[in-house]
């Protein structure tokens, strides 16, 4: 069995090259044999130390003394509402809620002609959490409302541009939150681009910053791309063989849709809006800017209880609304399962959009996308245009002014841009480097599945369903401040444990760019390497790899673009010396330590659209498929 | 132990042993106490239906899959625990599955990356070596997307063989192929492994095949052997009712003994067989097609002719005596009809 070239001849020099060849060769196959393991064994220690660690400290002041901190919120009228009943004194429940119910009124009037019926009944206090879930659940009506004809238009009408728009369905995943609200700001603020056009049609401002409306709008330009995406894509899987079967057995057009097309639909469209809520349940940086205290969700709250240095009732907020996403992330994982793997060869023909044939119902449909497609350009467009607009401040009168301030150093100022945005790079090179061998790794282990794999995936995959605050805040109670370690209190210095939390934000996007690709890729090829002498890991780097590059890639696009604009853990850890644009978009917006203008955050706002936009043409060119 | 005519020399290649081995999975077990002998330089075929186990076999002698139970043995040593990677094999799939991001060469050489070419070659010569030897001089810069099948398989045993393994597996390489590629590439396939000396376990579903190019065969059937012996064994004195039925087409009669007679003939539907064998008890007659002939004196039988295909060399008449199908293989146009068939004794077997 023995491969070696023997002995080449006599002399000492000739058996100490062997010597060293032979150790040589021992080393590079005890390398090749550990290599996977190593990287696999430091992933977990990774995820260990920067994840699960810090969320179980969160746990663990949250439900330590007895449970104190949790149950004091539970109990509480301002965080849970009515509901606290159910904490508080639970045996008056049913009476109170029978007392509820008798005070209900039913109140019939007339007026004209028509009878006035309404129903009259005590309010009902939602408290802080009942506020975010009902927040939350306008959010998901207004996404779903503003997405799906969009679904309707991209998976059934053919017109110019239509893979671009469709490719664009990505970009709420890439674009940096904190951003978003700029341009939210610059559009609806009192010297925004909606008031200028008012003003200029003579009709005067409107104040919709701070309110519910401004919030729910800026969730559904987060969302509803979203819920087009996830249900264009069940839209595109539907075989149109069942359909025009449907339609020869006597069903028409509308019903051959509800009886065939619908329910194809709906568990992609449910799947979406669950999504939609967790995403909104767990707003931060939305309702930090726009909606300020008074719309205060479990977050903002979670954020304001931090910087007062209560951390009991901060971390029972974070323990509580982590069961809560956890458990709505496992019902969303349910539907994912069920949703169909593999697309159909025979999809509904699409039809095209601007021609003029027709009957009478086509052009009424017709006319009402383009509607539809003016909203559309409205909602998504303006923020951008305006936050645009804002950093060279305005149509009117434009100035270089904010671009300057960019470059220049601001005096004694704590927030200097130059070095949010050196910062902002330097994370994310340093996040790209950690996340991306931690995903491919994963995504390896998960392509190829083995036993016990769903217990690991979701293991694995747990960050997407924690927020990244919970994750921020678990990091400064247990990194920052300090950790025991027999003996000795181990502190970790803040840039680094910034770089962890955007590595750990990061690498699920990596695995799910890797791993489809790795599972396509054909076993055979893997298994001829390894007869011809290859181990398994350099079977993975000889074969495996090469031909999944354009996935590696799109995720490590992904992972860099996530990086540059996480704010939920960063703002939360940012010390001194390391903040990043999204914080410095913070300061500057809602802090105002920049001066009242819109235009420092509108400057450096812009400098992180054209970040991410350069991040989302990667992603799109080189990414292949990508599944949400 | 026996050293392999390499075109370098002393290169040592050893017999492969299969002991008892077993596997199973989910609801099925899919090789069932199997133990194989193959010899040094041999070339071995499993051959059987789809999903009798003949592809876990390879699997498990290549270390893709542990066995259950048993052992598998190259030469004296004992492969249990032994990583794929660290098994002296070169392995051939039905898909070729040649890496589609690397020319032609590259492909060939990438065995060479963990081994060294043996004395007095580089890497390159090694390369162009075996091109050569697969009649594919010259196909080094191309890519594996641009090659017929037939080429890409070429490629394939090339690429297997570049590091000198001791053991080649072919797994269904021809199935891809259409028939008279088959036909061409197996013998191509069976001259290197001849002039290379190197011991070959080759799977097939196709019995011809097998028939054709191996020294010896191992019929499987649901996990379990069901006769090892050369082509001409299996075929000629097959050892159970399935190697009977799946080796060429056959004639099965299910007979009794006959209470009058001494115990040298079988009756089977009111007619004594004589047969040659000794009978011990064993009352189902097998006789080939080509040995029913239809001017033959004895153990003569009547048939009514239904169904005559043309076959070019030859014409199968498919017949019915009283309800059984019998298949008569003849050189000249079978007569039509009713007519009588017969068969030498010698020409029997027994099951």
């Amino acid at each position: 069995m023995d491969r070696s070239v023997g002995a080449a001849g006599g002399g000492q020099l000739a058996r100490v090259a062997d010597r060293l060849a032979y150790a040589r060769s021992l080393l590079v196959r005890a390398a090749d044999r550990l290599a996977l393991p190593v990287v696999g064994a430091t992933t977990l220690l990774v995820l260990g130390v920067v994840f699960y660690y810090p969320v179980w400290t969160v746990f663990v002041e949250a439900f330590g003394n007895a449970a104190t901190p949790v149950r004091e919120v539970l109990e509480s009228e301002f965080y849970m509402g009515a509901a606290h009943g159910l904490f508080a004194d639970p045996i008056r429940v049913p009476g109170d809620v029978f007392a509820w119910l008798a005070s209900v009124r039913l109140h019939v009037g007339w007026t004209g002609l028509l009878p006035d019926i309404w129903v009259s009944y005590p309010a009902v206090r939602k408290g802080l959490f009942g506020f975010t879930a009902y927040q939350a659940a306008l959010s998901t009506v207004a996404s779903v409302l503003l997405g799906l004809p969009g679904a309707y238009v991209l998976a059934r009408f053919e017109f110019p541009g239509r893979r671009t728009l469709k490719s664009l369905t990505i970009l709420p995943f890439v674009l940096p939150s904190i951003m978003v609200v700029v341009g939210f700001v610059a559009t609806f603020g009192t010297n925004g681009t909606l008031n200028g056009v008012l003003t200029w049609l003579g009709v005067g401002r409107v104040e919709w910053l701070y309110t519910l409306k401004v919030v729910i709008l800026a969730h559904a330009f987060y969302n509803a791309p979203l819920v087009t995406r996830m249900v264009t894509s069940a839209w595109e899987n539907v075989d149109a063989g069942a359909v025009e079967t449907a339609r020869s057995l006597g069903a028409n057009p509308l019903r051959a849709f509800r009886d065939v097309v619908a329910p194809q639909l709906l568990p992609a469209l449910a799947a979406s809006a669950v999504l939609t809520f967790i995403f909104t349940f767990m707003t931060f940086p939305i309702v930090l800017a726009l909606g300020g205290l008074q719309l205060a969700t479990v977050e903002v709250w979670l954020y304001a209880r931090v910087q007062n240095l209560d951390y009991e009732s901060a971390a029972a907020l974070a323990a509580l609304e982590t069961v809560f996403s956890l458990a709505l992330t496992y019902v969303y994982l349910r539907y994912e399962s069920r949703r169909a793997a593999t697309g159909t060869g025979n999809p509904l023909a699409r039809k095209r959009l601007f021609s003029v044939a027709g009957d009478v119902r086509e052009h009424l449909i017709r006319t009402g996308l383009g509607v539809y497609g003016v909203v559309v350009a409205l909602v998504f467009l303006a923020p951008i245009a305006s936050m645009v607009l804002a950093s060279v401040g305005g149509v009117t009168d434009p100035t270089l002014e904010w671009w300057r301030f960019l470059v220049e150093r601001q005096g004694d100022s704590r927030t200097q841009p130059s070095v949010a945005v050196w910062n902002s790079l330097l994370f994310g090179v340093g996040a790209l480097a950690l996340a991306l061998p931690m995903g491919v790794v994963i995504a390896a282990f998960s392509a190829r599945g083995g036993r016990g794999r769903k217990l690991v995936d979701a293991v694995l995959m747990a960050p997407l369903a924690v927020s990244g605050i919970v994750v921020g805040f678990g990091m400064l109670r247990s990194l920052v401040f300090g950790v025991d370690l027999w003996g000795t209190r181990v502190t970790f210095v803040g840039p680094a444990v910034v770089v962890a939390a955007h590595a750990v934000a990061g690498y699920p996007f990596v695995v799910r760019n890797v791993a489809p690709m790795l599972t396509a890729v054909d076993q055979r090829l893997v298994e001829s390497a390894r007869a011809l002498g290859a181990s398994r890991a350099r079977a993975l780097w000889d074969v495996e790899l090469p031909l999944v590059w354009p996935g590696v890639l799109a995720g490590a696009a992904f992972a860099f673009a996530i990086s540059i604009g996480e704010f939920d853990a960063t703002v939360l850890l940012a010390g001194d010396q390391s903040y990043t644009m999204p914080v410095a978009l913070k300061r500057y917006l809602v802090d105002r330590t920049a001066g009242p203008s819109v235009g420092p955050a509108a400057a450096m706002g812009t400098v992180l659209l054209v970040v991410t936009a350069a991040s989302f043409v990667v992603i799109d060119r080189v990414g292949g498929r990508y599944r949400p | 132990m026996h050293a392999g005519r390499y075109p370098w020399g002393d290169w040592t290649v050893t017999g492969l042993e299969l002991d008892g081995v077993t596997r199973a999975f989910e609801e099925t077990t899919a090789v069932d106490d199997v133990s194989l002998s193959v010899r040094d330089g041999e070339f071995f075929t499993l051959v059987g239906p789809s999903g009798c186990g003949k592809t876990t076999t390879l699997r498990l002698i290549a270390g893709f899959e542990p066995p259950d139970a048993g052992d598998v043995r190259f030469g004296d040593e004992s492969m249990t625990g032994v990583p794929p990677e660290e098994r002296d094999v070169g392995i051939v799939f039905q898909t070729y599955a040649l890496f589609p991001h690397m020319s032609v060469a590259e492909n060939v050489a990438y065995g060479l990356r963990f081994r060294d070419p043996p004395a007095g070659q580089t890497t390159d010569e090694r390369v162009d070596e075996l091109l050569e030897l697969v009649d594919l001089g010259g196909f080094g810069d191309r890519d594996p997307g641009e090659l017929s099948g037939g080429q890409q398989q070429r490629v394939a045993l090339a690429r297997a063989l570049a590091p000198g393994p001791s053991v080649l597996l072919l797994d269904e390489p021809m199935s891809a192929l259409d028939a008279r590629l088959r036909e061409r590439l197996r013998v191509q396939v069976k001259q290197i492994q001849s002039e290379l000396d190197i011991t070959t376990v080759y799977v097939t579903h196709d019995q011809s095949e097998a028939l054709a190019i191996s020294d010896r065969v191992a019929v499987l059937n649901a996990g379990r052997v069901e006769q090892v012996g050369t082509p001409e064994a299996v075929y000629r004195e097959p050892a159970s009712r399935f190697v009977a039925e799946f080796v060429g087409d056959n004639n099965v009669f299910d007979g009794a003994l006959p209470v009058e007679t001494e115990g040298s003939s079988v009756r089977v539907q009111d007619v004594d067989f004589d047969v040659e064998e000794a009978i011990d008890g064993r009352t189902t007659v097998c006789i080939r097609p080509e040995n029913l002939l239809f001017d033959c004196n004895t153990n003569q039988f009547p048939v009514r002719v239904e169904n005559v295909e043309f076959l070019g060399d030859a014409y199968r008449a498919h017949c019915d005596w009283d309800g059984r199908d019998v298949l008569v293989k003849t050189r000249d146009e079978p007569p039509s009809g009713d007519a009588v068939v017969g068969f030498d004794p010698a020409d029997a077997t027994l099951l």
